[in-house]
């Protein structure tokens, strides 16, 4: 430690009056942070502790790397040099309230470090020119909000610039005051210019500046977590505790039949991780910017249902603190959703996922749609009105249709596909799902995907009448116990055959592998578990489906039920059996200009981007022409979430401004890899007139033509190939 | 006041059906549903308890053992209680004995308003409401698409070919509702759960103080004769292109007097 060149405080009263100052200002600020996280504790427990090692990376990529803020990457940059730029001058704090009682600190009084901070000051400073040149003149949509005004955002940069330019004019009159003494590089390059001023004026300008910088650095203490710059200290424990589980994943409900309450209707049934998410959102609406049903007109801010819970907790989480004198009817009487939270405007996300996607500070965006969907579903029963039917279809017929599941086997007998009932020896089992199963346009993709693994010799078989919906759209609506009942029966069936990971030695037993009954008495639908032979040992091992929807909610979500399984989806299949020579596809066969249009389920949700991509490339003689939104950027086709169940009423229709952007790439054709987005386009291609020159095709219809064109016996790799079906 | 809701299990409209020897409808428990059209008889009783506080709705069905399932479905929509009249003897009544049962277990129980779905899906008789009333000696309101309670008074509107009739009845009356009457809804969680404690009595014939020889198949008056599969494969003829696709259509709807 040493002595400063001057001694801002001038004299003992001086430095006690900026000790008096310094102490309030952080004793004001500890009260704020214990008052915050009282507020989050009111949340639910959640453990976000474990994969610590996962967590330190990300953190390290995310936060000190600012990779997130980089992707959009003039505010990205400029972000980058506020970031590091407030650290830095964060730790130069320290050195000038050290000055206040007239010593130095070691390191940070060093030479070296003045010419690091003044060229972060200069930067900082470029950075808040680009941040006042946006707000004010570029004016990006995503910037504005519902309910929260710009004035937040000025008095901040104003602080910042006050930090700045106090800091600029301590460090030049220190410079001039001392000789050169007090050496920094804003003294060094302006000092000598101003080196008329007398020494004592100097001095006294200098202490003006320091007790400036001071007051503007504390009262920035004070200000920051009570603004909509809480973020700056919530972001870094955001991105710490973030989502570490498979990310195509909704939460489990615990306990569902024993518990008194369904989802989430008040801001203190969220977890204190989703409560936290409303402390990170900085507002930058770039959740906004890619919401597909906001770009639709729907009235659905991503980022204002994050506020809304924030604003929540701040208006009404004080009432959850004070314990058992309250009322429950107190806190009751300011219901979330109907209240701040629309309830149209949950039921307008597509559970696409790009606001998840985008956010550069984590925030879990669609979890906290669907548990408040939970809660309108379960609770009360209030939902869109044609979902009702879907529900009791499903319920009844295992499938969303008035049709008997029987017939779930029927598109597969013109194919030659056998059930695992017929014949359980085999490899793979084809999840078709119930479009590829029932759908007239979707049994032409289970047909050609069934095509073009006869083709490659994979021996598979598929469930048939075994085979119940996955209870997706259910879970996703927000119908927990009626996923939770159509998944148990699905675990059960496929458990049975010997598909769990988690069994080493696979014995079927009939029925009941794990302790999912789903015992509600319209849980006792439909297994007719014929096919499974008690005490039987089966070898089938991969499950692949053509369906995003199926792949995400059996590979990510089945495990929460005890269901562990190999689960591929078919483009990633087809893939592999190229790579492994399996497949020998005609290269180039397909000669239209083709575009690709990443389903949500395995794009976003999966990381699914190459692998179709790859596929369409051998045989598409140009490849993948790509729309302007592409892989994580994509646009969705307007089906998931349940909304292929529902009606579009409300502003331009998703699937037609979807398939203008393909249409928009001159392409003849969309290759598509899910039954909701190619149903959702031909309907868009008919909207749009297109359907003369334009048309939407899974991946493997677009294979199995090529094959089909193909001389017999070339397909397989082996002249076992029964292509003369193909 | 006191709402019954007479309900009836059927089996799913999708279920694969298949008759017994003496061509008796087998009935496979995993199909099982509250018989489609009664879900608005469930409704309006549970509409009629909320427009009329101090209510209480009983589901009231004559069926299997195994129909309790059945019931609690329709109280997991909503009301206090459920009865179920079962008996091996009842096994083969026609819809006069499931009158008279029903009858029988509504003077037991006791009513002011009763409401049925105007038929079964599965054997689409839609008499059995006109005979209880006939077994009471209670007025019924049929084909009611809406109903109101004022005092002791029901007034329903009958959907007729042009605009509607209404007709009133005092109560204690029986009214059968057709699908126009309302929405029904779908049962909440908290409505699935509070199902499972709900009482549910179960009364034999000799309960009720009927004969088995009244009832069941010796006293069936009706005989299925057979049972034929109707296949439900469609002939549907595509035209396609722009050359004369459009007059086909027009000259096939002629032909079928539709335009």
């Amino acid at each position: 430690m040493g002595q400063p060149a001057i001694w801002p405080t001038g004299s003992v009263v001086g430095a006690v009056i900026f000790g008096i100052v310094l102490v309030a200002a952080w004793v004001a600020f500890a009260l704020r942070i214990r008052q915050l996280v009282r507020l989050l504790r009111i949340g639910r427990p959640e453990n976000r502790f474990d994969n610590l090692g996962e967590r330190i990376k990300y953190f390290t990529l995310m936060v000190l790397g600012q990779r997130g803020v980089l992707r959009d990457p003039l505010p990205g940059i400029a972000h980058f040099f506020t970031f590091w730029g407030f650290i830095i001058i964060q730790l130069d704090a320290l050195n000038l309230w050290a000055q206040g009682f007239n010593f130095t600190l070691p390191i940070i009084s060093s030479r070296a470090f003045a010419v690091i901070l003044d060229i972060s000051i200069f930067l900082a400073f470029l950075a808040i020119i680009e941040f006042t040149y946006r707000r004010l003149i570029i004016r990006p949509k995503q910037l504005e909000s519902q309910h929260h005004g710009m004035s937040d955002a000025f008095i901040i940069l104003g602080l910042i610039f006050l930090v700045l330019a106090s800091l600029f004019f301590f460090e030049v009159f220190a410079y001039v005051a001392t000789g050169g003494g007090d050496w920094t590089l804003f003294g060094a390059l302006v000092g000598p210019a101003w080196s008329s001023i007398p020494a004592q004026t100097a001095t006294v300008l200098a202490s003006v500046f320091w007790w400036a910088n001071v007051l503007v650095v504390l009262s920035f203490l004070i200000y920051i977590p009570n603004s909509k710059h809480l973020h700056l200290m919530a972001t870094p424990f955001n991105v710490f505790f973030r989502n570490q589980r498979p990310k195509g994943a909704l939460d489990l409900i615990p306990n569902l039949e024993e518990r008194e309450d369904y989802g989430v209707h008040a801001v203190n049934q969220f977890t204190w991780k989703q409560l936290l998410d409303g402390y990170a959102c900085t507002e930058c609406g770039r959740c906004n910017s890619v919401c597909p049903a906001l770009a639709t007109d729907k009235p659905l801010w991503p980022k204002e249902i994050i506020l809304g819970v924030k604003d929540e907790l701040f208006a009404t989480g004080h009432l959850h603190l004070v314990g058992e004198n309250e009322t429950p009817e107190q806190i009751a009487s300011e219901p979330l959703v109907g209240g701040r939270i629309k309830e149209v405007s949950l039921w307008a996300c597509t559970n696409c996922g790009a606001c998840v996607e985008i956010c550069p500070v984590s925030i879990e965006h669609v979890q906290k749609i669907d548990d408040m969907r939970r809660y309108l579903v379960m609770e009360e029963s209030k939902f869109p009105a044609e979902v009702t039917p879907l529900f009791t279809n499903l319920e009844r017929n295992q499938n969303p249709w008035e049709i008997s599941n029987d017939t779930r086997a029927d598109w597969a007998r013109e194919v030659g596909v056998k059930t695992l009932a017929e014949d359980p020896d085999v490899e793979v089992l084809y999840w078709v799902g119930c479009m590829g199963s029932f759908d007239a346009r979707n049994r032409k993709v289970a047909t050609a995907f069934a095509k073009v693994m006869q083709a490659a010799n994979v021996n598979f078989g598929i469930l048939g009448p075994e085979e119940s919906c996955t209870g997706d759209p259910a879970r996703r609506i927000g119908n927990e116990y009626l996923w939770y009942m159509l998944a148990s029966q699905n675990v059960e069936v496929l458990n049975g055959y010997g598909f769990n990971k988690g069994a080493s030695t696979v014995e079927a037993n009939g029925n009941g592998a794990n302790g999912a009954n789903g015992n509600h008495s319209s849980g006792s639908n439909g297994a007719h578990g014929v096919g499974v032979e008690p005490g039987r040992a089966y070898n089938v091992k991969t499950v692949v489906a053509t369906c995003p929807h199926c792949f995400n909610t059996i590979k990510n979500e089945y495990p929460q039920l005890g269901g562990n399984y190999e689960v591929v989806h078919h483009t990633d299949f087809i893939n592999r059996l190229i790579d492994s020579g399996q497949l020998k596809l005609p290269e180039g066969f397909d000669k239209r200009k083709l575009t690709y249009h990443d389903p949500c389920f395995i794009g976003r949700w999966n990381d699914i981007y190459d692998q179709p991509r790859r596929v369409l490339n051998v045989i598409n003689s140009d490849g993948v022409t790509e729309m302007r939104r592409n892989r994580n950027r994509s646009f969705c086709c307007g089906g998931g979430g349940g909304r292929v169940w529902m009606e579009e009423k409300i502003g331009k229709r998703i699937n037609n401004t979807r398939v203008q952007e393909a249409l928009d790439t001159g392409a003849d054709a969309m290759a598509a890899a899910c039954p909701f987005c190619i149903t959702m386009f031909e309907d868009g291609i008919k909207a749009v007139e297109a359907q003369d020159h334009f048309a939407v095709e899974d991946i493997a219809e677009i294979l199995a033509r090529a094959l089909a064109a193909q001389p017999a016996g070339v397909a397989g790799a082996s002249d076992t190939a029964d292509s003369s079906e193909a | 006041m006191n709402i019954v809701v007479c309900m009836k299990e059927t089996p799913s409209t999708t279920a694969e059906k298949s008759f017994t020897a003496d061509m008796r409808l087998e009935r496979r428990k995993e199909d099982a549903i509250p018989n489609p059209f009664d879900e608005y008889a469930i409704e309006e009783g549970l509409r009629q308890q909320e427009k009329n506080p101090g209510s209480t709705v009983t589901m009231l069905c004559m069926g299997p053992a195994t129909a309790t399932d059945t019931i609690r479905k329709a109280l997991a929509m909503g009301g206090d209680r459920g009865v179920l009249v079962t008996d091996p003897a009842l096994a083969g009544s026609d819809a006069i004995s499931t009158a008279r049962v029903l009858a029988a277990a509504l003077t037991k129980i006791g009513y002011d308003l009763v409401i049925f779905g105007n038929a079964a899906a599965d054997a689409y008789g839609g008499v059995v409401p006109s005979a209880v009333a006939e077994f009471l000696g209670k007025p019924l309101l049929s084909y009611a698409s809406q109903l109101g309670i004022a005092g002791d008074k029901a007034t329903i509107q009958r959907q007729a070919e042009i605009g509607y009739n209404v007709v009133e009845a005092p109560l204690p009356a029986l009214v059968s509702v057709v699908k126009s009457i309302n929405e029904p809804r779908y049962p909440s969680m908290k409505g699935i759960m509070a199902s499972k404690k709900k009482p549910l009595d179960t009364f034999s014939l000799a309960d009720l103080g009927l004969d088995a020889a009244t009832v069941g198949g010796a006293a069936a008056r009706e005989k299925a004769l057979g049972a034929e599969k109707v296949s439900t494969q469609r002939k549907g003829e595509i035209y396609v292109g722009n050359d004369g696709a459009a007059d086909r259509v027009v000259a096939f709807l002629v032909e079928q007097k539709v335009l």
